[in-house]
C-alpha cells in the first residue's frame, strides 16, 4: 500500500532534524555518528554498509534512516537481554508489528538464534529486523551496538525492539527474498541444534563435516539451504578448523531438518532485479546480508529500489543468512489494494 | 471458521501439516516448527504444537487469510 520509499542516507544534522519532529524512525550507522543522534523516537544498531539510493555503499560519515508512517502508532522501545529474550511476545501489539536489532557475535544474538522459533507466540505478529555488526576492518577490535534512541542507552549484549500498533484496517507482513534453491547434491542432517558442528549425517551417514567439507572441496559461499514448506532458510559457513575438525557457522542448524548446499548463483543483481520486477513490492523496512555484499560484490551496484542496512544477520521471526528481509504494510479490506502472498 | 482447541481437527492438522501448500513465511515456520515438534514424538510436544497452531491462526486472520482458507477450507471439505 506504500507508495514512496522513506529510506535515505543522511548526515548526523539532518537525522536529527527528523528526530526532532517527533518522527518515528528506523537508524543504522557507525556507532560515533548514532551517538551524536538526539533523544528520541528511534532505535537504531551499528553497521557501516549499507543499500543506498546510490547503490551499495559503504561509508563512516553517513547514516542510514527509515522513517515509519504515521499509521505506525503506540509506540514502545525496550531491552531484552539474555535473559529475558524469549519475552520478545509478551509485548507485541495486538494488530501490530515489531522490529528487533540484536548485537552480533553476544549472548543474545547466540540464544535468539538457537532458541527463538520455539519460544510461544513468536510466530503471532510480524517479528523483522537485522544483527547489527562493525566494519570488517575493525572486527576483534570494536564490538556492535544498538541503541534505544528514547533513552540514549548502547548496549553490545541486550537487543533493542521498537513495538508498533497499526489502525484495524491495515496489518503488517514479513517476507524474505532468497535467490539461493537447494542443489540436488547430497542431503545433510545434524544431530545437534548449534552454530558450531562436528559430525554430521551425510545421506545418513555420519561423517564429520569438516572433513566433508575439505573433501568435496564444497565452495563456502554458498550457504546450506533448508526446505521450510516452500521458504528456503539459508545457513551460512563462516569457516573450517581442519585442525580441531569443527565448523562454525552463522546461524545455527537445526536436528531434525534436512539441508543441501545451494546451486551456484550467477549474477546476484540482475536475479534479483528479476525477482523484484516479479513480485512488485513496495516494502516499509528492508535489510540484506553482509555476505551477499561481499560475495556477490555488491559494492556500486544497486539492488533495484531496494534500500537499508547491509547486515551480520538478517530476522524475519528467526535468524537468516544471505536472505533480502522485508517489511510491507497491507490493507485488510479483501479484494482490495491486497496484494498477493509473492514467491518466497 | 477457526475451530475451537478443543476440535479434534487440530491433531489432524498437526498430524498431516504436509498435505497443505501454504504460502505466508509465518505459516512455513510454523510448519517447520511443528515438524520439529512432531519428531521429539511425546505427548507434551503434540500439546504445543497444537497450542503454537491455534494461537498463531486464531491471531493472524487477516495476515494468513489464505493458508486458513488452504488448511481449513480442506478439513470442511472432508466433513
Amino acid at each position: 500500500m506504500r507508495k514512496n520509499n522513506p529510506v535515505s542516507m543522511m548526515s548526523v544534522e539532518s537525522a536529527n532534524s527528523l528526530v526532532s519532529q517527533g518522527l518515528k524512525l528506523l537508524v543504522a550507522g557507525e556507532e560515533g555518528l548514532l551517538k551524536q543522534l538526539n533523544k528520541g523516537n528511534w532505535i537504531g544498531g551499528t553497521i557501516p554498509y549499507f543499500m543506498s539510493e546510490r547503490g551499495g555503499v559503504q561509508t563512516r560519515g553517513e547514516i542510514q534512516v527509515t522513517v515509519l508512517p504515521p499509521e505506525a502508532k503506540d509506540l514502545k522501545i525496550l531491552f531484552y537481554d539474555e535473559a529475558a529474550i524469549h519475552r520478545i511476545p509478551e509485548d507485541y501489539r495486538s494488530n501490530g508489528f515489531s522490529f528487533v536489532i540484536i548485537p552480533a557475535f553476544s549472548g543474545v544474538h547466540h540464544r535468539f538464534a538457537k532458541e527463538g522459533i520455539t519460544w510461544r507466540g513468536i510466530l503471532d505478529r510480524p517479528l523483522v529486523g537485522w544483527v547489527s555488526g562493525i566494519h570488517l576492518d575493525d572486527l576483534g577490535r570494536v564490538t556492535p551496538k544498538v541503541f534505544n534512541g528514547q533513552t540514549g542507552e548502547v548496549s553490545d549484549a541486550a537487543a533493542v525492539v521498537m513495538h508498533l500498533d497499526l489502525p484495524r484496517e491495515i496489518y503488517a507482513k514479513v517476507n524474505i527474498i532468497n535467490l539461493f534453491e537447494q542443489g540436488h547434491d547430497d542431503h545433510i542432517s545434524f544431530p545437534q541444534t548449534g552454530f558450531e558442528v562436528e559430525d554430521c549425517l551425510i545421506n545418513d551417514t555420519t561423517q564429520n563435516f569438516a572433513d566433508y567439507l575439505i573433501d568435496r572441496k564444497i565452495d563456502l559461499k554458498l550457504p546450506l539451504v533448508a526446505d521450510y514448506f516452500g521458504a528456503k532458510i539459508n545457513v551460512s559457513v563462516r569457516s573450517v578448523d581442519a585442525t580441531k575438525k569443527v565448523v562454525h557457522l552463522y546461524a545455527p542448524v537445526f536436528s531434525h531438518v534436512e539441508y543441501r548446499f545451494a546451486k551456484p548463483l550467477r549474477n546476484y543483481e540482475s536475479q534479483f532485479r528479476a525477482r523484484l520486477d516479479e513480485q512488485k513490492i513496495d516494502p516499509l523496512f528492508k535489510c540484506n546480508c553482509i555476505l551477499n555484499y561481499l560475495y556477490a560484490e555488491l559494492e556500486g551496484k544497486k539492488t533495484a529500489h531496494m534500500q537499508g542496512p547491509i547486515t551480520f544477520g538478517e530476522i524475519a521471526y528467526m535468524l537468516l543468512n544471505q536472505t533480502l528481509v522485508y517489511l510491507t504494510l497491507e490493507k485488510k479490506e479483501r479484494g482490495v489494494d491486497r496484494e498477493p502472498t509473492p514467491k518466497i | 471458521m477457526i475451530p475451537p482447541k478443543t476440535d479434534p481437527v487440530w491433531r489432524e492438522i498437526v498430524d498431516r501439516t504436509e498435505d497443505f501448500e501454504v504460502s505466508a513465511l509465518p505459516t512455513k515456520m510454523l510448519f517447520m516448527r511443528i515438524k520439529m515438534l512432531r519428531h521429539s514424538g511425546t505427548s507434551q510436544s503434540m500439546t504445543d504444537a497444537i497450542n503454537a497452531a491455534f494461537d498463531f491462526f486464531s491471531k493472524n486472520r487477516e495476515a494468513v487469510r489464505d493458508d486458513i482458507e488452504v488448511v481449513f477450507g480442506k478439513q470442511n471439505e472432508k466433513k
